[in-house]
């Protein structure tokens, strides 16, 4: 090969080489390393960071500065019309409360809360497999979304979350809502499993209304997250993993009309422990700051 | 030959491209168009209040030759009379202080100014500066033949300190005593324990100097409506960035801001915030320093309102933490208004843990269509005061203690008007509650705004 081919060859390589790094840094609605804002640095100062405090980082980092904005939500009153629909057509009797609304049929119970909480309680359940501990995950979740279906209890844009267990034999799935691609942690759905049979379905659902594009803003960095819940939370006295971190939406259960709700990071100690980090403030967020909620 | 060279300059140029592309890639670099720029914005707001502004006598009792006036927050002639008698204090020394009692005979009290909260004197203070520190909770007016004496007790052992005034000082307080005197008044009695239980039938402690209209009582409803302010404003002095907070519209029409830390709470009569982290926080300043604190809260969160006084400023413990609350109440014309939640201040040295104000302003009294409405009478208004007490506390006959009992106004709702309704007052053994003022029927709690 004489020199000449050889430089053409780099070349051609290099323009490629040099579009693959433009097209990332620069296109700015395509690829995760768009618009990096967290360093290989700060990343390793961040783990040191952790390391001394005994927390260790176990996943990996999103590091790419983001924008968001907050989103507009509503209780979700499709999915209550729907079934209510289905258990007046039935002829389920019903009871009206100041602050509930309850349908009951064979073998189930229903309570409308006037928060946007649905429960519905199967007695003496609905059998699922004998001892449904022992089947796998996979499994338990296939039979639990086969059943939801039938019952038209599962809502659209649903995401599994995790399975957490309960002594001595219950099961409880977690489920939360996605919009536009980002969950939102407060639309939840909850299966409760225990022994071989599934007892209660609560479903908590938000209606996404609008986001405020006017109002969106650059996002903290998910280091920033994690500086801020170690500085909050202080040295661990035992190792705690951080096993997860995304962005998302949090809000807490309100008795309005509409809300705002702001992006979050979410970060899941120890896979279990679930703490919330305002995506705009840095805050962790916390259930009693409305007023009318204090003591 | 040309050929080659060229393309190991395009070369060369590629491989610096890519490195500077992978650098930036890298390590990063923020687009100029998301640096956000900083924005602490200058709010302007109320200039606070001096100290010798924030503490005003609850009331001012004058004795005329035919009875007692009371003279209240709002009421015409109040800020005169107390004003005049603040500046005096603040230009009286030690030197007037009287070391020998005042003679005890033949002494005429011209006024008595009660005081709650109480009135920090001395040292580095405005009033009295140069006397020791104390704190005095009520002060009279003393005259015999020509010398004239103000009689100062200490709030809390009720020592008192007697100040011979200056001739002019004296002449200056007593022209306006008879000028306010002269005005058509209502007679006013102090209550006394044996008029009490002569009229109630049974033992009733008085824990407080209670003064009743001896003469009929007229007053109106109020129409009020919700005071204006500057949202904006407003929002910027609770959060050091507003548009971080997001909004969650309440289905009575009540809006929350929040930003995941501290809360904020508007209705069209009040608003509340809160922010709990603060909690755990102590306090080290001093009474008046206290003072001038609340006063800056209340000009910097809203303004002052008309009509608004300071009721009360008290450190407050909770296990560890330790904070100061102080409490207002809006007064029209003399009368105080009652809500469910009057504006008040929690603070400590880490800043405003929890705040409510009031946001309405009285728009009129409502007078064209209908007769100013007659107060039941102060005796038949104790009498159906005793007998709901004793409906909600049966077999508690004894020991108890009228510990409030006065004229005002609450607000409630009717349709959509907000309105003030005239109401007696009452506290007895801790328990406060209202009767309508014309036909004494119980205004329960959850009437009220």
């Amino acid at each position: 090969m004489n020199l000449g081919r050889a430089k053409s060859i780099l070349i051609i390589a290099f323009i490629g080489l040099n579009i693959f790094l433009g097209y990332n840094l620069f296109w700015p609605d395509f690829g995760r390393l768009t618009r990096v804002a967290v360093t290989a640095e700060e990343i390793r100062i961040t783990e040191a960071m952790l390391n001394e405090n005994n927390y260790f980082l176990e996943t990996t980092l999103d590091r790419a500065i983001q924008t968001s904005d907050f989103l507009t939500v509503a209780p979700a009153s499709d999915l209550q019309k729907k079934i209510e629909k289905r258990l007046v057509e039935e002829n389920a009797s019903v009871t009206v409360d100041e602050s509930s609304k309850t349908y009951s049929r064979e073998g189930q119970v229903l309570i409308f809360d006037s928060s946007g909480l649905i429960r519905v309680m199967f007695e003496p359940g609905v059998f699922l497999a004998e001892r449904s501990i022992n089947l796998e995950q996979r499994e338990i979740r296939s039979k639990v979304e086969q059943l939801l279906k039938e019952e038209q209890l599962m809502p659209e844009e649903i995401m599994f979350d995790y399975m957490e267990y309960i002594e001595p034999e219950g099961i409880i799935l977690h489920y939360y809502q996605v919009h536009e691609n980002l969950p939102i942690y407060s639309g939840q759905l909850e299966v409760v499993i225990d022994l071989d049979r599934l007892k209660e379905v609560r479903i908590y659902w938000l209606e996404p209304l609008v986001r405020s594009p006017v109002r969106e803003m650059e996002i903290i960095s998910a280091t920033d997250a994690l500086s801020n819940l170690v500085r909050e939370l202080g040295p661990s006295s035992v190792p705690r993993r951080v096993k997860q971190i995304d962005l998302g939406y949090i809000s807490w259960e309100y008795d309005a009309e509409k809300w705002e709700i702001p992006p979050v990071w979410r970060i899941v100690l120890d896979g279990q422990q679930l703490y919330f980090i305002n995506a705009f403030t840095g805050n962790l967020e916390q259930n009693n700051i409305i007023p009318e909620q204090l003591p | 030959m040309i050929i080659e060279r060229i393309k190991s300059i395009v070369l060369l140029v590629l491989v610096s491209l890519s490195l500077l592309l992978t650098y930036q890639l890298w390590y990063g670099q923020k687009p100029t168009h998301l640096i956000v720029e900083e924005e602490f914005e200058r709010v302007v707001v109320e200039k606070p209040r001096p100290l010798v502004e924030v503490i005003t006598p609850a009331y001012i009792v004058l004795r005329t030759e035919i009875g007692l006036n009371v003279l209240k927050e709002s009421d015409p002639g109040f800020y005169l009379l107390w004003k005049t008698l603040s500046q005096q204090l603040q230009s009286l020394t030690e030197e007037f202080i009287v070391e020998e009692n005042i003679p005890g005979e033949g002494l005429t009290n011209l006024l008595t100014v009660y005081l709650q909260p109480a009135l920090p004197v001395g040292s580095d203070l405005p009033w009295l500066p140069g006397i020791p520190s104390a704190m005095i909770g009520q002060i009279e007016l003393f005259s015999l033949n020509e010398l004239t004496w103000l009689a100062l007790a200490d709030s809390e052992d009720d020592t008192k300190t007697y100040l011979l005034l200056p001739p002019e000082k004296a002449v200056e307080l007593t022209d306006l005593i008879a000028e306010i005197s002269a005005e058509d008044r209502i007679v006013y009695a102090l209550l006394s324990t044996d008029k009490l239980n002569g009229l109630a039938e049974r033992e009733l402690n008085l824990e407080n100097s209670i003064y009743l209209p001896q003469e009929p009582v007229y007053m109106d409803y109020l129409i009020l409506r919700s005071e204006t302010l500057d949202r904006d404003l407003l929002l910027r002095t609770f959060f050091i960035d507003y548009k971080l907070a997001r909004i969650i519209e309440e289905k009575d029409g009540g809006l929350i801001y929040t930003d995941g830390e501290r809360g904020l709470r508007l209705t069209n009569v009040g608003l509340e915030y809160s922010y709990p982290r603060l909690e755990t926080g102590q306090t080290t300043i001093s009474y008046p320093d206290a003072l001038e604190n609340s006063s800056s809260l209340i000009s910097y969160h809203g303004g002052w309102p008309v009509g608004l006084r300071l009721e009360g400023l008290d450190m407050i413990r909770r296990g560890l933490a330790v904070s100061y609350q102080a409490n207002w109440r809006t007064y029209h014309e003399g009368y105080p208004l009652y809500i469910n939640k009057p504006t008040r201040a929690i603070f400590n040295d880490r800043g405003l843990i929890h705040y409510t104000r009031t946001l309405f302003v009285v728009e009129n009294e409502v007078t064209d269509n209908e007769e100013r409405l007659p107060v039941a009478e102060w005796s038949i208004a104790l009498q159906a005061a005793l007998d709901y007490f004793d409906a909600v506390n049966p077999g508690n006959q004894s020991g108890l203690r009228l510990e409030e009992m006065e004229l005002g106004y609450v607000l409630t709702r009717s349709a959509n008007l907000i309105q003030a309704e005239p109401v007696w007052v009452f506290q007895i053994n801790g328990l406060q509650f209202f009767l309508k003022a014309a036909d004494l029927d119980l205004l329960s709690r959850e009437e009220l705004l």
